[in-house]
């Protein structure tokens, strides 16, 4: 019998859900006890409610227990309803650890469980105890472990970087520093950026380059976030499981059953596009988006050696192979074709109706421009190595998907649905666009144009079969 | 392998939703005070537009509809320029949703929404036999 020890965070834990309607209350009655000596105004309900709630909390903690015994967990729980819930270890898919820098400071470990149900529980347990935890759950048997390089670990985290997310991360956080100091930090910022955009006005008008600059610093700012979560990563394949380590504070250890994949995906972005790169992802069938949906898996990779994976980990043999008919190219590239079309007397208009933001409207057509002869190149690629190839209950798909090259490959079980649209053109020439998706809340799919329809149906047909 | 096909009384319940969006539009149109041009311009666009769903898209959107429950997996084809096809293994099907409005309710017809995690598959009008049979076929019984 294993007994995993409770750390004394979890108390914290479960007072985190009261923290709005009785912590912090009671803390601002406390910094008016000291600072206006008002006595009665702790003496209230809010303050029984708390020690109720810091009481029960105590209670709580001290009453829960993690045992594993004769292959099975027991998770119990509870002070006046006593719960114990029993889950064999077998069924245990995933589990995830993460520290954050105030678990790391009292050597705690927040450890997450996936059953084979999606259900999910968490527990902050001692460092100490994962590795009993581990061999409890047969979960640590990954003898070929790889550690990411200094070159790679830069170019993951430029990889999956992105301004949109530097925004998110920047705003509330400028917003919310701007009122604790009090100090106008959103304006300096917008200041600082104005004063370089027009110290660069004689290269670029002064709007493009303030939207570029903001645009820049979050996606460096992104960019910083990444490298925190990506440093030092590690990852470990054997028959049965998958491990995956990485970042600093929060640091996050994830082992997954390799059983529970619903898909893996080997994809480059423009970025990696430059390096000759691919990375390997996997994506778990999930009711949630939690974070045990799925994870990198390779960052960073020659094709060859992503490839090489699949072959030796996911092995599997081609049988049936759909692809778009030869002379097809300009399906594929017509709406680019036309968007580039669109841009310049859109462009005409814009400049001889706002003169004074020509430059700024000169510049945004270059850069749509830019995008869309990528989405023509991109489009090329689709229509030379674009294929749904179907294999004894799975299926590879290979396409574009968001400016990435993807080759996804699914489990036939974990396919949530088949969407086959065909437009007027596609029922003239007897194609169809075939959209694969993975039975899972995060919405993994993948699109595979213009293959031929009455072929697709009959292997279809046969996907589920046996 | 179970086919079912849409109730003609499906094309009944479309028409009587678009005179009664039509209704909804104008009745609108005077609530806000609009103008005779205005009413008269709208009337003759919602016209056209009911004329055209209801004589036109509606019996062929009906008649498009081509419900087959194989022994592995549900095909649901459907669509009148664009034809869409959406097919679903059984054993994925996470609920099945029957839904009954007012309106379909007097033509005795249910929509049926079947379910898996993120994706469904949604029929319009159904009869009671055609939804048991649908049902029957999908082991939800």
């Amino acid at each position: 019998m294993i007994t995993i020890k409770i750390h004394p965070l979890m108390f914290f834990k479960y007072l985190y859900s009261f923290l709005f309607v009785a912590i912090i209350p009671i803390g601002r009655n406390i910094v008016s006890l000291v600072t206006h000596k008002e006595y009665e105004r702790l003496l209230n309900l809010e303050t029984a409610a708390m020690v109720f709630v810091v009481v029960f909390s105590a209670i709580k903690k001290r009453y829960l227990k993690i045992i594993i015994k004769n292959g099975k967990l027991y998770i119990k729980e509870g002070v006046f309803l006593r719960r114990e819930t029993v889950v064999d270890t077998k069924k245990i898919l995933a589990v995830c650890y993460t520290v954050n820098p105030i678990q790391a400071a009292f050597s705690a470990v927040r450890v997450t469980f996936k059953y084979q149900d999606s259900r999910e529980r968490s527990f902050i347990i001692y460092k100490n105890e994962t590795r009993k935890l581990n061999s409890a759950l047969s979960l640590y048997k990954t003898p070929n472990f790889s550690t990411l390089g200094a070159k790679r670990t830069i170019l993951f985290a430029a990889a999956t970087s992105s301004a949109a997310v530097g925004l998110l991360l920047a705003a509330p956080a400028v917003n919310r520093a701007g009122k604790l100091l009090g100090a106008p930090i959103a304006e300096k910022f917008l200041g600082t950026i104005n004063q370089t955009a027009q110290a660069l006005s004689a290269l670029i008008s002064p709007l493009a380059s303030v939207v570029s600059l903001i645009f820049l610093c979050a996606y460096l700012l992104s960019f910083i976030n990444n490298l925190f979560k990506s440093v030092f990563m590690r990852t470990g394949a054997s028959r049965d499981n998958i491990f995956i380590s990485s970042g600093i504070l929060p640091r996050k250890i994830l082992l997954i059953k390799r059983g529970i994949i619903g898909c893996i995906a080997v994809e480059s972005n423009p970025l990696l596009r430059v390096f000759s790169r691919w990375q390997v992802r996997f994506s778990v069938p999930d009711n949630k988006n939690s974070q045990l949906g799925g994870a990198v898996f390779m960052p960073s990779v020659k094709k060859g050696e992503a490839k090489k994976f699949l072959a030796s980990y996911f092995w599997f043999s081609p049988e049936r192979e759909l692809k778009a008919p030869h002379g097809s190219a300009f399906r594929f590239i017509r709406w680019y074709i036309f968007s580039v079309g669109l841009i310049f007397p859109i462009t005409f208009l814009l400049v001889l109706f706002f003169s004074d933001f020509s430059e700024f409207f000169m510049f945004l057509a270059v850069v749509f421009s830019a995008v869309l002869l990528y989405a023509v190149n991109l489009g090329f690629y689709n229509y030379k190595n674009g294929a749904l190839q179907f294999f004894r209950n799975r299926l590879l798909a290979k396409s574009v998907k968001h400016f990435k090259r993807r080759e996804v490959l699914f489990y036939s079980a974990h396919i949530s649905m088949l969407k086959i649209r065909r437009y007027p053109t596609d029922i003239r020439g007897g194609t169809c666009i075939l959209t694969v998706c993975l039975q899972s809340k995060t919405g993994e799919s993948a699109k595979v144009k213009f293959i031929n329809y009455k072929k697709a149906k009959e292997y279809i047909g046969k996907l589920w079969e046996g | 392998m179970i086919k079912i096909t849409l109730s003609l009384k499906g094309l009944a319940l479309f028409r009587a939703r678009a005179i009664l969006a039509e209704v909804l539009v104008l009745s609108g149109l005077v609530a806000l005070g609009a103008n005779f041009v205005v009413f008269l311009t709208v009337l003759t666009a919602t016209i056209i537009v009911a004329v055209f769903f209801c004589v036109f898209y509606f019996p062929k959107y009906i008649k498009s509809f081509k419900i087959q429950i194989f022994s592995q997996y549900i095909s649901v084809e459907y669509g009148v320029f664009i034809k869409t096809e959406k097919i679903m293994p059984l054993f994925n099907i996470v609920s099945v949703n029957t839904i009954k409005t007012p309106l379909s309710s007097v033509f005795s017809l249910r929509a049926v929404a079947i379910c898996a995690l993120k994706n469904r598959i949604y029929i319009p009008s159904l009869s009671k036999t055609s939804i048991e049979t649908l049902k029957k076929g999908l082991k939800v019984e």
